[in-house]
């Protein structure tokens, strides 16, 4: 075992590490559904912007509880290396969703034709 | 050599500390040989072969499409393959039965000194892991920049019927409750559709919570090798329980559907997403723009004329499909090691010392989970 | 001893016997596993090769119908599968199970038994992949199986089974990958700092981590396919939106990182073998280390160069012509290194050298020849010829095999504990390195003249439109000839391997007076690979004790930021 939790790092606000982080993701996820919920029963109301930017701050609240507390990847002596492992794919991964994934030919359809691929004055 | 420190008593012949013990061969030493391996190669061969001849397609030159047959009669190559994996997999794990934590390997030199090499060993996996689901969110991202909506396809009025389009998953199920021909929202805000999803969020959040204390009783030192064993057992089978539940609601979701009483008083409707249409063959949905019940009331009955239009949307039921379907796929797997891990620790073989073996399954763990935070807002409600 | 209860019960316990076939069957020794790679690998290359010679015996002549159309697909996608997937990448498995633990001081891979797992996909794959074949109808998808053909009606049905057995080499190399990447990470000799590691060790981990990063890309699409291949999905159904180039991305995305790791490590082989040869160290292993991570690196956005002539992107076209240019000068570099290794070193001729130094002028050529490709403009013209055939060969053959055969010349006496002739290896790399350039130095000029590849025959006319001249058919003679003692010469390699192995002198050590850990021990080594109470270290090297100032770089800096603490080693709990 790498990592001696020393005791100081196994609370949070004076609650059980985990214990906080578990509530602290059940909370969003009830948040996450609830307003994704509302959005669509007041549809007029509320624009899909917003509930992309609901969805997109709520899982990133939840990724990085699971991943610094659930996982150790905060708080342990092994942490920095182990979340400089765990990073290194974001470059390929960056790669890859820029190179495959906004690539479509029809993806630029929306667009105004100054900013589509081919355009030639 | 500083393996921990504990090497000082093992030297009387050639063989090292790292990997599993097989405790019963008498005297420390590494397995030297295991059936697992091509046990476990050969069965997932195998296995492969009979998917391939159960799920067949033959082309039908007269009609010019695709159609599919499931031959249920050659089931066998199948099963015979997922036998012998499995019963490799037993060899894998009646070899790592009696390890007990005595000789964990760490590992040597910069930067990862002292961190146990199967501990970095699950990090590379992981690693490797990202990038498969990169690879499926990567594909779903390109189809659906490069698809027209069917709904904003409808209301411009240019289309051709049997045309493509994009219906996200959303549509059936977080929205479910206003499309679909018999809408119903019990709770009020939310529809019916959504409910099997939102539980299997929150199943999953909590059994992340759940192996997290298996792994914290585990290491407790305070407890008595009974008390300990029973309680992480405990923890191990909710982990269980509750990966079982994901699944079964998964199948409820797409396949079975649910109903709670009956008729107009029914107290959940929710039709499966079968039964709504959406499949990887659905090359005719019939879309109905009217059935909206955004603040209006219901419909029921066939849709009004002039208010639908045959749309081909196999496109994103595949991805829907194949990408939560992955995540199911590794759900199941956890499942596998779960079941190992119950029965380790209801016949008491868990101590502090081997513990770390929970954590590197929890590892695992957290990270589907992790997936899961980033598809169920993905496909489920954007 | 021989009740099924017994018997049971010897299957699920350990198997403890060290002779016969089940000891090779329940190996997880790396030894031995890389044995059972390099020999199926071997055979795999000769299988390979037999499919390449029909080829060439149908494209001898002009329009000859020795081999119908549907045959030949069958044949250049097996041949590029076989070569790739079952030959090169289990051959260099093969060597970097024997090397890397060696080298880097350990006794094992960190994963014994999910190396042996790794090991034994790979005939179970090749059971799947080559079954098509023997019902007539075979993956004839080409080793790239585009899309949209291969979910399409008119591909051979054995195109299901190649996908399936693709997966599971997908799963192979993503535990080989694993494996190796947490062996060079944890379990190195004390005192092996990253910057003390052999060269050959260095390409092995750049190799592994960009080949189990890039390979899942690889394995969705395959699953893509197999699904509309049996339950219907639709990922690359034209019909219903499925988009081509998906699959051209995904495959290349993982196919242009593969080939950089196949070729690293033969990069490897070299760099050992020319250090040896010379007499001295290594010209500049610091910029030979960050070369290959600068190739790895950058080998992930070069991919676009397969695809210019898909209607791919433009503004992506453009991004990876401009990379695929960079991506030249770390390997650049490697090469004047090289070059500078034996300028200032003084070179003993052994066959491994010889090999070597073949590689230098083949790969070099080779990549020069890749060079014309960025050019878009260029590449247009020259996309599906056999100038393509040309380079990738020149950088395959030329790089990949005559590396490999320098390593297996360097290493078998290690391996076998026997020395090999010679003589007979210097009349193989003659007979070799001959044949080999008179097969595929007359592709380059074949393909600016406008020779297709991936067709069964060609045709000498004397239209405009499409005019191969008269000769083309005398240097497709000669291809066929020169393939001819292509074959025949790798058959003197095997001769001496066997006799050499079973009456060779025996091997010291060190017969080669090399200095990397691996001729510390004896001939063969023992097992396990180091003895676990006196580990190698490196504290004797003075020009190491040299190095080690005390004040780390960059790097060095930001790695000990990251890990745990000096005064915790070894002594937590």
């Amino acid at each position: 075992m790498g990592e001696h939790g020393h005791d100081g790092h196994h609370t949070i606000l004076g609650f059980d590490r985990y214990k906080f982080n578990f509530w602290i993701l059940m909370i969003f996820t009830a948040i996450e559904v609830v307003a994704v919920a509302l959005t669509f029963s007041m549809r007029d109301a509320v624009s899909m912007g917003t509930v992309v930017f609901i969805l997109v701050a709520v899982g990133i609240v939840k990724g990085v509880g699971i991943a610094a507390i659930f996982m150790h990847l905060q708080g342990d002596d092994d942490s920095r290396v182990l979340t400089a492992t765990a990073l290194f794919p974001v470059f390929f991964i960056v790669v890859m969703v820029l190179f495959i994934g906004l690539t479509h030919p029809d993806a630029a359809d929306t667009l105004p034709d100054w900013c589509r691929p081919g355009f030639y004055t | 050599m500083s393996y921990g420190g504990h090497d000082d008593h093992h030297h009387d012949h050639q063989h090292s500390h790292w990997g599993p013990h097989d405790w019963t061969h008498g005297h420390g030493g590494a397995p030297h040989n295991s059936w697992a391996p091509i046990m476990l190669a050969f069965g997932s061969s195998i296995f492969l072969l009979g998917f391939t001849k159960v799920f067949t397609q033959t082309w039908d030159d007269n009609a010019d499409i695709w159609t599919y047959a499931i031959h249920s009669s050659q089931i066998g190559l199948l099963i015979a393959g997922l036998a012998i994996f499995f019963a490799g997999l037993t060899v894998f794990w009646r070899q790592d039965w009696s390890h007990d934590g005595s000789h964990e390997p760490k590992s040597e030199g910069t930067p990862f000194r002292t961190i146990d090499i199967r501990k970095v060993a699950v990090w590379m996996f992981l690693m490797s892991e990202m990038m498969v689901f990169s690879s499926l969110f990567s594909t779903y991202l390109r189809y659906r920049t490069g698809f027209d909506n069917c709904e904003a396809l409808f209301e411009s009025g240019l289309f051709v019927e049997g045309q493509q389009c994009w219906l996200p998953a959303s549509y059936f199920i977080a929205e479910g409750g206003y499309h679909q021909e018999h809408a119903h929202a019990a709770l009020g805000f939310m529809p019916d559709t959504l409910i099997p999803g939102a539980i299997n969020t929150f199943a999953l959040i909590i059994s992340s919570y759940t192996i997290v204390l298996a792994l914290k009783t585990a290491k407790d030192a305070s407890l008595s090798d009974a008390e300990r064993n029973s309680k992480v057992g405990k923890y191990l089978l909710s982990t269980l329980a509750l990966a079982t539940l994901f699944l079964i609601f998964k199948m409820v979701e797409w396949f079975i559907g649910f109903n709670v009483g009956h008729g107009e008083d029914a107290l959940f409707h929710s039709p499966s997403l079968l039964a709504d249409g959406f499949t990887i063959h659905a090359s005719e949905y019939t879309y109905c723009h009217e059935w909206d019940h955004h603040g209006g009331e219901d419909h029921a009955g066939a849709c009004a004329a002039g208010a639908s239009a045959i749309f081909d949307i196999r496109m994103s039921a595949s991805t829907f499909y194949v990408t939560t379907g992955t995540h199911g796929v590794h759900v199941f797997g956890g499942m596998v090691a779960l079941f190992y891990m119950v029965i380790k620790a209801f016949r008491g073989g868990y101590t502090p010392q081997n513990a770390v073996s929970i954590e590197y399954f929890g590892l695992y763990w957290h990270f589907v989970d992790l997936v899961w935070v980033l598809v169920f807002p993905a496909f489920y409600l954007y | 001893m021989t009740t099924i209860g017994n018997i049971l019960t010897g299957v699920t316990r350990r198997p403890t016997s060290e002779y016969g076939i089940w000891s090779w069957l329940t190996t997880i020794d790396h030894k031995r596993i890389g044995i059972l790679y390099g020999v199926t690998a071997f055979v795999f290359f000769l299988l390979g090769g037999i499919e390449a010679y029909i080829m060439r015996l149908q494209l001898s002549q002009s329009n000859l119908a020795l081999v119908s159309p549907e045959l030949y697909n069958q044949l250049f996608t097996m041949h590029g599968t076989t070569m790739i997937f079952l030959a090169a990448m289990p051959m260099i498995a093969g060597f970097a199970n024997w090397i890397v633990p060696l080298q880097i001081g350990a006794q094992d891979l960190a994963l014994p038994r999910l190396n042996a797992l790794a090991f034994w996909l790979n005939p179970a794959a090749a059971l799947l992949i080559f079954s098509g074949i023997f019902s007539g109808q075979g993956a004839d998808t080409g080793w790239t199986g585009y899309a949209p053909y291969i979910v399409s009606h008119t591909a051979h049905s054995g195109a299901t089974l190649w996908v399936a057995g693709q997966i599971l080499l997908v799963a192979s190399s993503t535990i080989s990958g694993i494996n190796f990447m947490t062996t060079f990470c944890t379990m190195r000799a004390p005192g092996m700092g990253w910057m003390q590691m052999p060269l050959f060790s260095w390409s092995m981990l750049i190799a592994t981590l960009m080949l189990f990063i890039s390979i899942p890309a690889f394995g969705i699409g395959l699953i893509q396919v197999l699904l509309d291949r049996t339950i219907g999905t639709v990922f690359y159904e034209v019909s219903a939106g499925g988009d081509p180039l998906l699959w051209s991305h995904l495959f290349w995305y993982f196919g242009h990182p593969e080939v950089y790791v196949v070729v690293l490590p033969a990069f490897g082989v070299i760099s050992e073998v020319l250090s040896t040869s010379a007499r001295r160290t290594i010209f500049g292993y610091k910029s030979m280390v960050f070369a290959l991570a600068g190739i790895g690196i950058i080998g992930f956005i070069v991919y676009g160069h397969h695809m210019f002539t898909s209607g791919m992107s433009p503004l992506l076209r453009f991004v990876t012509m401009l990379t695929t240019m960079l991506v030249a000068v770390p390997t650049g570099i490697k090469i004047f290194n090289w070059l500078q290794t034996m300028h200032g070193g003084s070179l003993v001729y052994r066959t491994h050298t010889l090999w070597a130094l073949g590689f230098l002028v083949t790969f070099t050529l080779g990549g020069i020849s890749g060079m014309y490709f960025p050019a878009i403009a260029m590449d247009l013209h020259l996309h599906e010829t056999y100038f393509v055939v040309a380079h990738f060969h020149y950088v395959f053959v030329g790089g990949i095999v005559f590396g490999l055969y320098s390593g297996l010349y360097y290493w078998f006496p290690k391996a076998t504990g026997r020395m090999m002739n010679e003589k007979l290896g210097i009349l193989h790399f003659m007979t070799g390195f001959i044949s080999y350039n008179l097969i595929f130095w007359p592709m380059h000029r074949l393909g600016i003249q406008g020779m297709p590849r991936r067709q069964h025959t060609y045709f000498i006319t004397t239209d405009e439109y499409f005019a191969l001249p008269p000769e083309t058919a005398d240097w497709n003679m000669m291809i066929t000839i020169a393939a001819f003692m292509f074959f025949a010469s790798n058959l003197i390699l095997v001769y001496n391997m066997i006799v050499s192995g079973l009456r060779g002198q025996r091997a010291p050590s060190d017969p080669w007076g090399g200095w990397s850990m691996e001729w510390m021990v004896t001939s063969p080594p023992p097992t396990p690979s180091h003895d676990p109470s006196n580990l190698p270290n490196l504290k004797f090297a003075p020009e190491w004790a040299e190095h080690d100032d005390g004040d780390p770089g960059f790097f060095g800096r930001m790695i000990e930021w990251m890990m745990i603490p000096e005064d915790d080693g070894g002594e937590e709990e």
